[in-house]
């Protein structure tokens, strides 16, 4: 089968050509790692092919994101947003994240009256099958508009997601719904999340199909990342966690090299 | 000790150090983090029963069965005469009053005739498997087919998604369900990295181990035999290998 560019050669080379079509994956690492960097990186190639591919906000909000790619180097225009960020509402259909930033200025303003209990609100309204239910309308919409699919999803991350969910094992249920939601997509998806507590194993990392794991580690005077697979179902891979560059370039993965 | 039948796992080195293999009609646990080779080791085994004349199934609770045989098949693991059976979940409904069906008819497929793509959950009902589904369906195909061998991937799947509430009780009624039903039964279970000692574990006859550690930026798997009721088995860890064609291999010149 066909192997799926990450946009990053370094780490396409690590998973021996790519992902496996079609599933969804997790990425795990501490904050300031380059989950979100890689994300973007991987809904570009999709881009470059002009393939249609959509990122779901819900840590960082789209303009900070765009900001933040745009420092990078990235054209981060094409790319679909579902702004879960701070309300599951603001979604730009066809638009571009410049679009969504003015209508969350909007929402911002309006906030501003009262801005306590609309927080509250927000927190409410996040949830995995809110989400879920909107990306299935966008998906619909795109197909029948159209007669396209998504071919990738980033969701950054699942950890506000749990957070505001449900608890126990009503979540464990949800997440495993919406992770088979994601492979009947047919979409190669990332699910962005934290590196899992050593006594503790969520639903979204043994479910997904293959775990690239970054590292960071902050010595006395640079922090130094790393990037490794911890699981990648049905494929070979590098065995060996190699050193990652995050610099104006986005991400740098040598496969030569030992982290 | 008389009338011990054993049964060989399809793993050489496992074997030996099992004294020569699972005691049959029992149900071990196969333990392991994700991406240790669970699902590859079970899945010798269920071979290594086709090897010798017997009627194996695999039970699919954690990945869409379309991408167990894709992994198998890159493996390039002959998959020939393997029954497989479907117990994912649908999508779940989350309208007011959801149509929920409780799955009591999934049927059991060829591997090797399974299609490429992922079945779709209809736009209309979803049907969800719940433990005591999934048992009714095991007992009758167990009537139907005969199974000696069954895999069921994986435990904890099936504890987390199928078994709402009263977790321990449905794990003892279901370990005491396959005992009964005479079949040698693997259960894989996913670890994090800190294991202790769990349920299942405690109920299960046995614990085969698998374990991925990071040692100097670089991944080393091992095998280990934690405990075998009835048997001696060999106390050491081996390093082991996943290889093409093969599968889990153990490493040691002695084996």
């Amino acid at each position: 089968m066909e192997r799926l560019s990450t946009g990053i050669k370094g780490l396409d080379k690590m998973l021996h050509g790519g992902l496996i079509p079609g599933r969804p994956y997790a990425v795990s690492g501490p904050p300031g790692s380059g989950k979100t960097t890689l994300g973007i990186h991987f809904l570009i190639e999709g881009v470059k092919d002009e393939e249609n591919v959509i990122l779901v906000a819900l840590d960082e909000p789209p303009n900070e994101i765009k900001l933040n790619a745009w420092a990078l180097g990235f054209d981060v225009a094409p790319i679909r947003i579902l702004d879960a960020v701070p309300e599951v509402k603001g979604f730009q259909r066809g638009g571009y994240i410049k679009d969504v930033g003015t209508v969350l200025d909007l929402h911002t303003m309006r906030d501003v009256k009262d801005i306590k209990r609309s927080k509250i609100l927000r927190a409410m309204e996040v949830s995995i099958h809110s989400v879920q239910k909107m990306l299935r309308q966008e998906a619909d919409d795109l197909y029948d508009e159209e007669g396209e699919v998504y071919s990738r999803v980033v969701i950054d991350s699942i950890t506000a997601l749990k957070m505001f969910g449900m608890k126990g094992e009503d979540q464990r249920i949800l997440i495993q719904s919406f992770m088979r939601f994601l492979a009947e997509m047919e979409a190669t998806s990332l699910i962005i999340t934290q590196i899992p507590e050593p006594d503790d194993l969520p639903s979204e990392v043994f479910l997904s199909r293959g775990e690239i794991r970054l590292h960071k580690i902050n010595d006395k005077v640079e922090s130094k990342r790393g990037i490794g697979i911890e699981k990648m179902k049905g494929s070979e891979f590098d065995e060996h966690i190699r050193p990652l560059n995050l610099s104006s370039r986005g991400i740098e993965v040598d496969t030569k090299k030992l982290f | 000790m008389k009338g011990i039948n054993r049964v060989q796992t399809g793993i050489k080195g496992l074997d030996k150090m099992l004294s020569g293999g699972l005691i049959s009609e029992r149900p071990y646990i196969l333990s392991g983090p994700p991406g240790s080779g669970k699902t590859t080791l079970g899945m010798q085994f269920l071979l290594e029963g086709i090897k010798q004349g017997e009627r194996v199934l695999f039970v699919a609770l954690e990945e869409p069965v379309n991408e167990v045989k894709y992994n198998m098949t890159s493996l390039d693991l002959n998959l020939k005469g393997l029954d497989i059976l479907d117990a994912n979940s649908d999508i779940r409904r989350y309208e007011p009053t959801p149509v929920m069906e409780i799955s009591s008819k999934s049927k059991v497929q060829k591997m090797w005739d399974l299609p490429d793509t992922i079945r779709k959950t209809s736009r209309f009902k979803s049907t969800v498997v719940s433990v005591h589904s999934l048992q009714n369906t095991l007992k009758q195909e167990f009537k139907r087919a005969g199974y000696k061998r069954i895999v069921i991937d994986s435990l904890t799947a099936l504890k987390y998604f199928c078994m709402v509430g009263e977790e321990d009780i449905y794990l003892q009624s279901f370990l005491r369900f396959l005992s009964e039903s005479k079949v040698t039964s693997l259960l894989t279970v996913e670890t994090p990295e800190n294991y202790g000692l769990t349920p299942e574990i405690f109920l299960a006859r046995g614990e085969i181990r698998l374990n991925k550690t990071w040692e100097k930026g670089q991944i080393k798997r091992w095998i280990s035999v934690e405990k075998i009721r009835g048997s001696e088995h060999e106390e050491k860890v081996y390093p082991i290998e996943i290889r093409k064609g093969e599968g889990v291999v153990v490493l040691d010149k002695n084996i």
